[in-house]
């Protein structure tokens, strides 16, 4: 098994204009990282940014104008393998509506399976596993319009990872989804990623989310601007800033609360920890503070 | 199978022309449909819509046959009469098809139903007629229609809050404002397919080549049944219309 899931090597990417003439401005500009098995990577950027080219490139839908992508170990502009490329880099995309092809939510997720031309049986299965990640064993026959938005894009992911990808790829999954759906979401792809040891990664303008991966990329003006732990990355508020994102809430007020000359612990991620760290301040001057 | 079924019950419909063969194919598609588990109130509600065309080729035809063989039987009431019976004839004409089409759908989803067409005219591969593709594209048609149907309201909605106008005016006035209504479905429709086409490709949809079913159509007992119930109907059709 290759370790390094996604490698890219100064990846470049321009748009043909419209008249067909010369290239554009560049979509993705040098672009190399590598991303290992197992990692749940978020992907963050203002509109304009890259983060969906980025993504089309991983699963062959776009070809880099200049560079290499690598998708377990396969080139991307191989075309003999490149429904390899797309099985193993699934996609998930920001509209449920738009990418459920099935009259039911089984025979949904059993579309990509039959792509790739298995026994029914092994599809049956498949189906009930995939069925059974994502929480959803009841709705196999219903129809996808009447279910909600969040089971919506439950059964999409489900039907990626029915065909069993070496990497799930979510381009602003929950960006139509209502706050407890993207929680629901984040939950399910956090346990995939533990439990499957699937690699995730998840294009999103939700810093609370991004704040849950293990490595966050910013993205701006096609290249990557930052990468590191979420802590690393949103604990340089003023950087972010000036990459037309934003850390999480909490942890921007924690860095501007330093700034101010308070001893706090930098890059502090979600409000739990945020209690914690203003508990141990105002002990140590002395205030009476009982954690709640 | 059922597809064929449905067929041959249709035209055993349109061939029917003593009282005794409408009888016999009442009572089958009643039984059909009790036999389906469906109350028969459903289908009879399923009707309503088609009342009124219904009333209108009765109109018509009273009309028409009247006036067709005025000439030819001197008897001004048994022309009368006449046409009456054919317009009889033909509301049970229409209600034996409703029923049977309505029996063929409700029973079956849309996607078996395309796989039994495509598996139907697979022969037809061999003059390069694209059957997969085309029942592809019919079935992405069914999947569709509910999504399309909510964005037409969300559209509707967008627009009456922008006071515009639906329910007033004269019929070619309110087809006029469904303009405002249809573009952006339309445009919104062609994003949807681009869309769709993108995530189809990315989940590794190449087309019929290389495809298999989850679901393989076989032809169980209960089709034999079937076929046979069919067969003994065509053959008792047969028997009455011609025969006797």
């Amino acid at each position: 098994m290759v370790r390094k899931v996604v490698e890219t090597h100064g990846v470049e990417f321009s748009y043909v204009g419209r008249d067909g003439s010369g290239p554009g401005t560049k979509a993705l500009d040098g672009i190399s990282l590598s991303i290992e098995k197992g990692e749940f990577v978020a992907v963050v950027g203002g509109n304009g940014s890259g983060k969906t080219t980025f993504a089309r490139m991983l699963n062959a839908l776009f070809e880099p104008t200049a560079g290499a992508v690598f998708i377990g170990g396969i080139e991307t502009k191989d075309k003999e393998r490149l429904w390899e490329v797309r099985r193993l880099a699934g996609m998930v995309f920001q509209n449920p509506d738009s990418q459920i092809v099935g009259a039911t939510v089984e025979e949904d997720v059993a579309f990509g399976p039959e792509n790739l031309g298995l026994e029914p049986e092994e599809i049956r299965r498949r189906v009930r596993d995939a069925l059974r990640h994502v929480g959803m064993e009841e709705d196999g026959d219903t129809p996808p319009h009447l279910l909600s938005g969040g089971r919506k894009q439950r059964a999409a992911i489900a039907g990626v990872i029915a065909m069993k990808p070496a990497c799930l790829i979510l381009d602003e999954a929950t960006a139509l989804q209502d706050p407890v759906a993207r929680k629901d979401i984040m939950e399910l792809l956090r346990r995939i990623n533990r439990e499957e040891g699937m690699t995730v990664i998840h294009i999103t303008h939700d810093m609370e989310e991004a704040a849950l991966a293990d490595r966050v990329i910013v993205m701006a003006g096609g290249q990557v601007a930052l990468d590191g732990t979420p802590r690393e990355v949103f604990s340089r508020v003023s950087r972010l800033r000036e990459l037309g994102v934003h850390a999480p809430y909490v942890t921007e007020l924690f860095e501007l609360l330093r700034e101010e000359g308070f001893e706090l612990p930098s890059g502090v991620l979600g409000v739990d920890e945020a209690a914690s760290a203003l508990g141990r301040m105002l002990t140590g001057r002395g205030y009476a503070f009982h954690t709640p | 199978m059922k597809i064929l079924l449905a067929a041959v019950f249709m035209t055993l419909v349109f061939l029917a022309d003593a009282y005794s063969s409408f009888l016999l194919l009442i009572v089958f598609s009643v039984t059909a449909a009790c036999v389906a588990g469906r109350p028969l109130g459903h289908s009879v509600k399923g009707l309503k819509p088609f009342l009124f065309i219904t009333l209108f080729t009765v109109a018509l035809n009273t009309v028409a046959v009247s006036g067709m063989s005025q000439d030819g039987s001197g008897c001004f009431s048994s022309v009368i009469r006449e046409g009456v019976v054919l317009s009889i004839q033909i509301v049970l004409r229409l209600f034996l098809l409703l029923t049977g089409a309505s029996l063929l759908t409700s029973t079956t989803t849309p996607v078996s139903l395309m796989d039994g067409l495509e598996a139907m005219l697979k022969p037809l591969k061999r003059f390069h007629v694209p059957v997969h593709e085309a029942a592809t594209v019919m079935a992405m048609a069914l999947r569709f229609i509910p999504v399309l149907l909510e964005e037409a309201e969300r559209i509707y909605q967008a627009q009456a809050s922008r006071s515009a106008v639906f329910d007033s005016g004269n019929p070619l006035k309110r087809a006029g404002r469904c303009v405002p209504v249809l573009v952006p479905l339309f445009v919104g429709a062609f994003r949807r397919a681009d869309e769709l086409a993108t995530a189809m490709e990315s989940r590794c949809y190449r087309g019929s080549g290389g495809r298999t079913r989850m679901r393989r159509l076989s032809f169980s007992r209960a089709d034999s049944l079937c076929a046979s119930t069919m067969l003994t109907l065509t053959a008792a059709f047969v028997c009455i219309e011609y025969v006797m």
